[in-house]
């Protein structure tokens, strides 16, 4: 494996994605972020070289033309706005506040959700923040002014602040939830040191893995699995289209891929796919990321999300569920 | 959307050429999986006895571009990252361990991480 940084920087991703492919890669995994993989994407579709990305929800990949040799195995937004608007509804927020980062990943997964939450009878509002703005309190301010009884924060490492901030303004800590790039296990202690138990209540879901998986991914995190599950599914399928191809050249390699994960004998491992490749026999690869089963443009279409909430100051995982996403 | 397109027709033949190469292949070459390609690489070590596989048989190399700095590098980086690895350490083993090795031999070339 060749590593690079992509620096969750649009401008420093393409340069570390021409040094691999200068080196030798056949292949690319990444990037972390929708935005960065935009970033480079058509250089990969002009080169012909196959790119899974394990966390990018954004929608835009679905229906771009050079996304080409592009697929994914997060399922689209959709699938954690579903997710996430269940579990506000269920516990009977009528009116939510919706906060998210001004970005594409932000935009798009709030719009979902306030569609998601519309459906179940919710009403909601937006309001929009930069993720690198010094103070966070004027966003705040306007969820304050807003008189609503849920907040649902759209948010990577700046959420911290941003729910530090809440939490200090009265706002329950039961009816703040937060989206996947919030899921962390040290997040309670990392929102207030003395007390995590301030948090208590307060629910995140993710795209995950199998929770034997995550113990795995944890070992190496020391307690953050979030995506870990979909960027092995991304190594897995490729090593399996590259050996079903019987070659690393992009075309083929891409050709194969939708097949791995669909219509085909159940295997559950790279080695026990593999057995079955070499027999000729179709297969369908059910990841530690869920079944996964693909679609013709390269998405997802059913994805594992893991429900959390703080509990005694310790984030626990309280549902596992797989969402099939409607086509 | 021109998307992925489902390649059965090309699947199929290389299939068979895959297959072909593990009945036909010679299981008891040695030597190392991973094809250093500079003077700073080493192989990675692994558990499972290091065979280089046919020459019908893929040794993939991956790529991946993900967030070891920046704004996403706290909170999806780690896993991301730690994915990919274990995923490669598992494909390199299951491929390694198979009782049909020629043609599933570990596809994934590795070299340490380079800065």
């Amino acid at each position: 494996m060749l590593a690079g940084d992509s620096a969750t920087d649009p401008d420093v991703a393409p340069e570390t994605v021409n040094r691999l492919l200068g080196e030798g890669a056949h292949v690319i995994i990444g990037a972390g972020a929708s935005g960065v993989s935009q970033s480079f994407i058509q250089t990969l579709s002009d080169a012909q070289i196959p790119q899974c990305a394990a966390s990018n929800t954004s929608p835009s990949f679905s229906t771009q033309a050079n996304a080409d040799f592009y697929f994914r195995t997060v399922t689209v937004a959709i699938g954690e706005s579903q997710v996430m608007a269940n579990s506000m509804a269920s516990r009977g927020a009528t009116n939510v506040a919706i906060a998210n980062r001004a970005d594409d990943y932000g935009a798009s997964l709030a719009r979902l959700l306030a569609d998601d939450l519309a459906e179940l009878g919710v009403t909601s509002q937006t309001v929009t923040f930069d993720p690198g703005a010094p103070s966070f309190d004027a966003t705040v301010a306007q969820i304050l002014d807003m008189g609503v009884d849920a907040v649902g924060l759209i948010a990577f490492e700046e959420g911290i602040a941003i729910t530090r901030r809440l939490i200090e303004m009265g706002v329950p800590s039961w009816a703040i939830h937060l989206t996947a790039g919030q899921f962390d296990f040290s997040m309670p202690e990392r929102v207030n040191p003395t007390d995590p138990t301030v948090v208590d209540g307060l629910r995140v879901q993710s795209p995950s893995g199998s929770e034997e998986f995550n113990q795995r991914v944890f070992e190496k995190t020391g307690g953050n699995a979030i995506y870990g599950g979909q960027a092995y599914d991304c190594a897995v399928i490729l090593a399996l289209a590259a050996l079903t191809a019987g070659g690393v050249d992009g075309p083929t390699i891409i050709a194969a891929v939708p097949e791995i994960t669909r219509s085909g004998q159940k295997c559950r491992s790279y080695g026990e796919c593999a057995e079955l490749v070499v027999q000729g026999i179709d297969i369908d690869y059910d990841g530690v990321s869920g079944p996964l089963e693909m679609d013709d443009v390269g998405d997802t279409t059913v994805g594992r999300y893991v429900l959390a909430e703080v509990r005694n100051g310790e984030l626990e995982v309280i549902e596992t569920v797989d969402v099939t996403i409607d086509q | 959307m021109v998307g992925i397109r489902r390649g059965i027709a090309a699947s199929i033949a290389a299939v068979a050429l895959v297959a072909a190469a593990c009945g036909g292949g010679d299981d008891s070459q040695g030597g190392p999986t991973a094809t250093p390609s500079a003077s700073t690489s080493t192989i990675e070590p692994t558990a499972a006895p290091v065979v280089p596989p046919p020459a019908a048989a893929p040794e993939l190399v991956i790529g991946r571009v993900l967030p070891e700095t920046g704004s996403l590098a706290a909170s999806l980086g780690g896993a991301l990252i730690a994915g990919v690895e274990l995923a490669v350490a598992d494909i390199n083993a299951q491929g390694a361990t198979s009782s049909c090795s020629p043609a599933i031999r570990p596809p994934i070339r590795t070299w340490p991480l380079r800065q």
